[in-house]
């Protein structure tokens, strides 16, 4: 947990009205994001999300001290997606279609160019299968540490960061086929104009 | 594409945001009220809160010892029986039954707090008190206690906190809860406390005297580690006189790491029909420096806690005295203040005032980086307070 945290935790417990709204300023966009990484779409994501605060506000008191609030908060958003899809609600969507971030916000990752090498990560993240894909969201997205990733996963660190090395596995080789194709595609047309 | 090309570009991809609304309706959802559990008035909270407190007004000092006598040998939230309610009524009725008492207690607390801190780290230390109950209405009430590096003293009129290594005093006028100090009080707490949570382990009556033990359980303060009395669980052992059935003894234990430790311990109790007067009177030397908040600029008092705490670190780090002197009324934490090992080198964070417990002041979360050899970053809450004769928020505690 981190100092931030912890001082969090403690204006949590101690019933800091404003601590609440902390918590909901600093993860609220990872929780959705999340979700949407998960499979949920747009309006399914916005209500798991508030459901997700409603029950991070009944268990405030289960918080484990080796938890991160931003691991915890994961969990439960997990836990009401998987709960969702298990009653069958509608609004789960595959991962292909996920769009870029609308409101980055204030620092560094707002003034990122998408470049077509990006577009083209995004698109190969979205093809990795289910647990490779969500250790790496995990861990790269929501800056999550492996041992945190492992928390929200119910797995050990060590499969998490095998999962990772595998999902990188597969990256590298799904970009390198990409460009391959790519490289021969432009030389085909650079022939065929130059003929 | 490299595999470190690759790390990098994932590490710039962001999530989906969500639509800004959602943020609103997330704050609309918040439970109203909140749940305010420190609020409630106990001895452990309010413990946890004089921990960062206690450098100031020798009046909440006098109100902090009792808690810690209450807290150190009262029942926190949990509750007995009625059959132990009932054995423990004598017991209360008999201890208040003498004009004053004089104690001697061993505790589990550290040099500079003001007792509420279960040092499980450090020894026992010894702790000393007077208290002189008043007979008849208009009697003054007194109280002196011994402890560690200072000494608290009320003699009816004003208090004083006495510091002597440091070689300074602060005074204040006003009575206190003596109530808090009175063993009889002790044990009527005991004996109050709600049913849930209390096993009665051991009742037994023989050899001339009555014992109870009543096993509690901690509030986990999860994910910090515990700290407070309230947080462990514990044990409370009540020993009466069957003859007079007054109270002998009292001491408690807490739980950690798998061990039963002594945290405080009635060590002897005298019950006096009083206290001769002079014992309530502190000869202080000729050189002692007075503590106190000084006059300052009216702009000074319109400053809100975190405006002070932001003036303080800023202070702190240029070395400037005279706003020091205004914002800290103890003058030996000044100079501690200016010492090039304790002053901060860079703020990271002051955060949002916020109250907690039976603090009366208040508290500001802060991230700062002190000293130069070498470094180190400290996070903790500053304890600041305005109840003084300028109302100004001034520094109360929680530095390094």
């Amino acid at each position: 947990m981190t100092p931030r945290d912890t001082i969090l935790v403690w204006r949590l417990r101690s019933g800091d009205r404003e601590a609440y709204r902390d918590l909901i300023r600093s993860h609220h966009q990872g929780v959705y994001g999340y979700l949407r990484r998960l499979g949920a779409d747009a309006f399914l994501a916005e209500d798991l999300t508030q459901e997700t605060y409603a029950r991070a506000w009944q268990r405030i008191e289960t918080l484990r001290k080796s938890a991160s609030l931003r691991s915890w908060l994961m969990t439960i958003a997990r836990n009401e997606y998987l709960q969702s899809v298990r009653a069958g609600r509608q609004g789960t969507a595959g991962t292909e279609e996920l769009p870029e971030m609308r409101d980055p916000g204030p620092g560094p990752e707002g003034e990122v160019v998408l470049t077509e090498r990006d577009r083209r990560v995004r698109r190969a993240v979205a093809q990795l299968e289910g647990p490779l894909q969500e250790a790496l969201a995990l861990h790269y997205f929501q800056d999550l540490s492996l041992r945190e990733v492992g928390a929200v996963l119910g797995i050990p660190a060590g499969t998490v960061k095998s999962r990772i090395h595998r999902a990188i596995g597969c990256l590298r080789k799904m970009l390198e086929e990409k460009e391959t194709d790519d490289e021969r595609e432009g030389t085909e047309k650079a022939i065929a104009g130059h003929s | 594409m490299n595999e470190k090309e690759l790390k990098r570009r994932l590490r710039a991809i962001r999530e989906p945001a969500p639509p800004p609304e959602l943020r609103t309706r997330l704050e609309q959802g918040i439970p109203d009220p909140v749940r305010r559990p420190e609020t409630r008035w106990s001895p452990e909270r309010m413990w946890s809160m004089a921990r960062l407190g206690g450098l100031t007004a020798a009046l909440v000092v006098i109100v902090a010892a009792a808690w810690w006598l209450a807290a150190g040998f009262l029942s926190g939230p949990a509750g007995p029986s009625a059959a132990f309610a009932a054995v423990l009524e004598p017991v209360v009725q008999a201890t208040g039954d003498t004009g004053a008492v004089h104690l001697v207690m061993r505790m589990r607390t550290r040099d500079g707090e003001d007792f509420s801190f279960v040092n499980l780290a450090g020894d026992l230390q010894n702790v000393e008190a007077w208290v002189q109950w008043p007979r008849l209405p208009g009697d003054p009430a007194r109280a002196r206690m011994e402890k560690g590096d200072r000494i608290y003293c009320f003699d009816g009129e004003e208090t004083i906190l006495y510091k002597p290594r440091r070689g300074e005093a602060f005074r204040r006028a006003g009575a206190f809860d003596f109530d808090l100090l009175w063993p009889a009080a002790w044990v009527k707490t005991i004996q109050n406390t709600p049913a849930e949570g209390v096993e009665v382990v051991t009742h037994d009556e023989s050899g001339g005297r009555g014992r109870l033990v009543l096993h509690e359980k901690g509030c986990s303060p999860e994910p910090l580690e515990p700290s407070f009395l309230g947080d462990f669980d514990r044990d409370t052992e009540v020993i009466w006189d069957l003859a007079t059935h007054r109270l002998l003894g009292l001491r408690r234990w807490v739980y950690h790491g798998g061990e039963r430790r002594l945290f405080a311990e009635l060590v002897s109790i005298e019950y006096l029909p009083e206290i001769a007067a002079e014992r309530f009177h502190l000869d202080l030397p000729d050189d002692i420096r007075w503590g106190g908040v000084l006059q300052a600029p009216p702009e000074m008092a319109s400053l809100g806690p975190r405006e002070v705490a932001i003036h303080l670190f800023e202070a702190a780090q240029r070395g400037d005295r005279i706003t020091l002197e205004l914002l800290v009324p103890s003058p030996s934490m000044v100079s501690f203040l200016l010492d090039e090992r304790n002053r901060p080198t860079q703020i990271v964070f002051i955060g949002e005032p916020f109250h907690a417990g039976q603090y009366p002041g208040v508290y500001v979360p802060y991230k700062v980086w002190f000293g130069k050899d070498p470094p180190f970053l400290k996070q903790h809450n500053l304890a600041l307070r305005n109840d003084n004769d300028q109302h100004r928020w001034v520094f109360d505690g929680g530095w390094i």
